[in-house]
């Protein structure tokens, strides 16, 4: 009888370790305890990649530790959903992009959308290009339009996933020029590449950073970005598509609207000198990821331009996806 | 490429990867042991773990794992007639009567010295398959893989033990399960039901984790102590076990090297082909070895061969699964998928382009392969027994600490409760579903192979519909003609050969229907086949009538699915209706001898501890659960509840949660709910 009461006294001992001195959300005091980040995309993932180089710096500049929780699923739907049922308190921060965000939330059912998400800043830089083999029939942009529109259908062109930013300049692409061209969705860069490469498809929406990957096999006929990313690259807007541009997915940390507006300031203020930091800007280089740094409200102007482009070419993003 | 070789050994001779090595060998071996752990499970559990590692240690982790589970599934076949893995049942024909006879040590020396060859042989082939392949895979596109993943699902349906209409509707069944959630092409959602979590679909590990290891855990839980016991090995100095082990080496030298060779052979190349597993490849084996043997009346005796043969073929078929997964990204066994998944986790996409970048990662893992061979040979010389001794744990210990870390496993995937939830709900299907003829492992290879096709299938069209034709896309294809020419070949041979034989395919099914002739016309399973196949039919009509919604590619491929799995089951329904005698083989109903009070404790608990997980936090909750079980599990297999003893379940559940908080959270670094209270 004694060890059974020893055993519930035990019990409860253990319940009381486990009961934490859960303060309410104060920004005087926050962050108090660690911070976790979701990421809608799993470990190994490219934006698990971009967070992890900023993470150190990031714990150093927040005087706490930070918590990665991968959440993953449903092409980022599922951990996105979960952000959206934690609460507004700071301590739970979303890792996610855009444009991807703004074309799930008009396309498909999800909790989140532009509206609930509070952005505190944004990284990476990666604007889409389309590329086709160096060795193939293409040598330029109007080679490929002009092939495209004598066989309409013909044209594959490979995207990653759906929804994604490659996804909206492949609609944009379309919108613009009237070409009847057919999307193939491929689940990773890395699978569509191997198929542009074996000569599956004729084509990609991508970006640059693959061009290091396999040097000399593809080329690039335009990118999406206001200037020349590099010399010998034409952009989009001077081969006379002035709305293909800034078209990228740029990662964001967010957190949930009706977060404290002291929390969503302090955070903002706390995580500023990450967007000019050198090392950081280094490393983004070194490990060839895209670099680019943004406040709260350039977030602000790259999720407008999303908007826009997305209901500019709404209509062949819906028909892409049937 | 020579270079590449070089520093894969190089790497793989790491101090840090030698340790990983014995770690994980070891572990492998301890999960195989335990029977319904196959190398699969081990994979789920090592895999979280391998987070934190870099991607070159990670896979030598789970390589060793795969590779010490294999040879680990032999224990209990040897020494409790119970196969650990589903490689290791044919061991037990011959290990178990080989141990009885006094002689398990010798036993588990020629499975080890086979495992050892097997693993020898997969490696030798995988260094010289990877540099032919690295060329032609950029041929490889989606018709290719979408031939490849049919030819898997047909061999699931045609192969898989039992009634083979029940095989092709558990693989279809497990097929749909990923038409769940967002399309494995375009990405639109679909039979979400409206519920949110379920627009990321059914993940394949926790329920893989759950139809394989609950029923053998709940088995294990309520188990009746029916006489089984582990034959047991006496004491023996270091000298003696040297003398005997060198004893069997030099036998098996002598007289097996053709037999281990292609025993391995066979593994590998049975392990290349998607969804044939490794019971297959270690019939194949064991048959061809009594063929060729002078005393093939020995066999199921204790013939030495009858040990080493299946023994060299599971080990072979590490390295063959993994052919597939490297070059194609296919991976074509469940354990194959999971080291799949473990390359994704790295940032990495197996396939094509994975052989041209990741070459130095490659060849470090056909490395690690040789070296878990020779760290398993070696630790099963040393540790002979020991690792038996988990075999000996008495069950209501086991079976609380093994759900712990089942759940676990099952959550770390996705960082979802829900898919705690998962993992028991399938779990407890399958208990009940297994007796009804359920296939768990035609299931999950659907599950595996179900994205693969649609993905292959709907791009396959895309192209081909750019292209002018589905046949003008595949003249051009000679790689994809090829494969499809085999296996025509290959189906008409069979049926020839079936033809020509009229005989029972296998052994098993041989015995199956010696057992249905003795069955009176009225027995319970034939009353069970009928109200779940009507079940099933009207379950698919309702979801068929949820197509018409959904855009056109999005519907295509559950519209074939649900086609397949109707036909199966009408099939069914007509053939039990017509020939129910026949295909009754049971007298008593598929569920007696089930304990229900036992049986609904024990899942009380357990539902009350997944709620807990939500409220009290992972740990907490796991020590209340480990401790409620211990006693009532213990209570009930009779043991007296005396003071003292209940002081002991104590203890031990609360070292067991430390010891879970240090490695999980403190070592690994996992995020764990932590309930509402913090």
């Amino acid at each position: 009888m004694s060890s059974l009461t020893r055993l519930m006294a035990s019990a409860l001992l253990m319940l009381g370790l486990a009961l934490p001195s859960a303060p309410a959300a104060r920004a005087g005091t926050y962050p108090d305890r660690p911070v976790t980040v979701v990421l809608p995309f799993g470990a190994g993932s490219g934006a698990d990649r971009i967070i992890r180089v900023m993470l150190p710096r990031m714990e150093e500049l927040l005087g706490q530790k930070i918590i990665l929780d991968y959440k993953t699923g449903g092409g980022a739907v599922v951990g996105s959903n979960y952000f959206m049922t934690t609460k507004p308190d700071g301590y739970t921060l979303l890792f996610y992009n855009q444009p991807h965000i703004t074309m799930q939330s008009t396309f498909q059912k999800t909790a989140y959308n532009n509206d609930n998400l509070v952005p505190i800043f944004g990284a990476t830089w990666r604007p889409d290009s389309l590329n086709v083999l160096a060795d193939g029939p293409f040598k330029t942009l109007d080679d490929l339009v002009t092939y495209a529109r004598e066989n309409p259908g013909k044209l594959t062109v490979g995207t990653t996933g759906s929804l994604s930013s490659n996804h909206l300049s492949f609609a944009l692409f379309s919108k613009l020029t009237g070409l009847q061209m057919t999307r193939v969705p491929f689940n990773s860069a890395g699978k569509m590449n191997a198929a542009l490469l074996g000569g599956q498809i004729d084509a990609t929406f991508n970006n640059l950073q693959w061009l290091t990957m396999y040097p000399g096999k593809l080329r690039v006929l335009a990118t999406a970005s206001t200037e020349r990313l590099q010399p010998d690259i034409p952009t989009f807007t001077e081969q006379g598509y002035p709305e293909m541009v800034d078209i990228s997915a740029v990662n964001i940390l967010y957190a949930r609207k009706g977060t404290p507006e002291e929390i969503v300031e302090r955070l903002r203020a706390v995580f500023t000198p990450l967007l000019t930091d050198e090392n950081i800007k280094a490393e983004f280089i070194k490990l060839d990821i895209g670099y680019g740094m943004f406040d709260h409200n350039q977030v602000q102007e790259l999720t407008d331009l999303a908007v826009k482009q997305t209901e500019q070419a709404g209509g062949y993003i819906k028909a892409s996806m049937q | 490429m020579l270079d590449m070789v070089l520093q894969g050994v190089l790497g793989v001779l790491q101090p840090i990867n030698i340790l990983t090595l014995i770690l994980t060998v070891s572990l492998g071996i301890v999960i195989g042991a335990l029977p319904g752990f196959g190398a699969a499970t081990g994979l789920i559990l090592v895999l979280p773990l391998t987070y934190s590692l870099d991607p070159g240690t990670a896979f030598v982790a789970l390589c060793g794992v795969y590779v010490g589970a294999e040879y680990g599934g032999s224990i209990s076949s040897i020494l409790l007639n119970t196969p650990g893995t589903g490689g290791a049942v044919v061991t037990c024909f011959d290990g178990f009567p080989l141990a009885q006879r006094g002689k398990a040590r010798e036993a588990l020396f020629i499975s080890n010295i086979a495992s050892f060859s097997g693993g020898i042989v997969s490696g030798l082939v995988m260094l010289f398959c990877m540099p032919i392949l690295g060329g032609a895979v950029l041929h490889f596109g989606a018709g290719e893989i979408l031939v490849l993943a049919v030819i898997g699902l047909l061999l699931v349906g045609s192969i898989s033990a039992g009634d083979p209409l029940k095989g092709v509707g558990s693989a279809a069944l497990g097929v749909f399960m990923t038409c769940i959630g967002a399309d494995a092409f375009m990405g639109n959602p679909r039979f979400d039901f409206d519920i949110p979590i379920l627009i990321g679909g059914i993940p394949f590990i926790p329920v893989m984790l759950g139809v394989f290891s609950v029923p053998h855990l709940l088995r294990l839980a309520l188990g009746r102590q029916d006489g089984t016991q582990a034959v047991s090995m006496r004491n023996m100095s270091m000298r003696e076990n040297a003398r005997i082990f060198l004893d069997v080496f030099r036998d098996m030298f002598a007289r097996m090297k053709i037999l281990l060779l292609r025993s391995g052979l066979f593994g590998v190349l049975i392990g290349i082909v998607p969804g044939v597993g490794g019971s297959v490849a270690t019939m194949v084996a064991y048959s061809s070895a009594r063929r060729a043997s002078k005393q093939p009346e020995m066999f199921g005796k204790g013939a030495r061969e009858g040990i080493a043969a299946p023994e060299a073929s599971n080990n072979g078929l590490v390295g063959g699964s993994l052919i597939p997964v490297l070059a194609l990204g296919i991976p074509g066994s469940p354990a194959a998928a999971i080291f799949m998944g473990a390359i994704f986790l790295h940032g990495m996409t197996p396939g094509p382009n994975f052989l041209v970048s990741q070459g130095n990662l490659v060849y470090l893992l056909i490395m690690a392969v040789f070296m878990a061979a020779v760290v398993q040979l070696l630790l099963g010389f040393l540790t002979i027994g020991s690792f038996a001794n988990i075999l000996k744990v008495p069950p209501y210990l086991l079976f609380p600490s093994l759900l712990v870390i089942c759940c676990i496993g099952a959550y770390v995937v996705r960082g979802l409760e829900f898919d705690m939830w998962l993992f028991s709900g399938f779990g407890l299907a399958a208990f009940f579903l297994v007796r009804l003829g359920f296939n768990p492992g035609a299931f999950i290879l659907g599950m595996i192979l179900g994205g693969i096709t649609e993905g292959s299938l709907l791009e396959t069209l895309t192209l081909a519909r750019a292209q002018g034709g589905l046949l003008a896309y595949f003249m051009g294809r000679t790689i994809a003609l090829i494969i499809i020419g085999m296996v025509v070949i290959y189906f008409a041979w069979r049926l020839f050969s079936a033809w020509r034989t009229h005989e029972p395919r296998s052994a098993a099914e041989a015995s199956a229907r010696a057992e249905t002739r003795e069955v009176g016309p009225w027995s319970g399973l034939r009353g069970y086949d009928a109200a779940y196949s009507v079940l099933l039919l009207g379950i698919c009509a309702w979801l068929y009538s949820m197509l018409d919604e959904l855009a056109p590619s999005t519907a295509l491929f559950p519209r074939i699915v649900l086609t397949v799995l109707m036909l199966s089951m009408g099939a069914l329904l007509a053939k039990t209706v017509f020939f129910g005698r026949l295909y009754a083989n049971k007298t008593e109903s598929p569920f007696s001898g089930t304990r229900w009070t036992a049986l609904s404790g024990v899942l009380i608990v357990w539902g009350l501890y997944l709620w807990g997980v939500g409220v009290l936090g992972f740990y907490v909750s796991s020590f209340l659960m480990v401790l409620v079980l211990t006693v009532m599990l213990r209570a009930a297999a009779g043991e007296a509840g005396s003071p003292r003893s209940l002081l002991a379940c104590l203890v031990f559940s609360v070292i067991y949660g430390i010891a879970a908080y240090i490695v999980f959270k403190i070592f690994f670094g996992i995020v764990t709910p932590t309930g509402l209270i913090g």
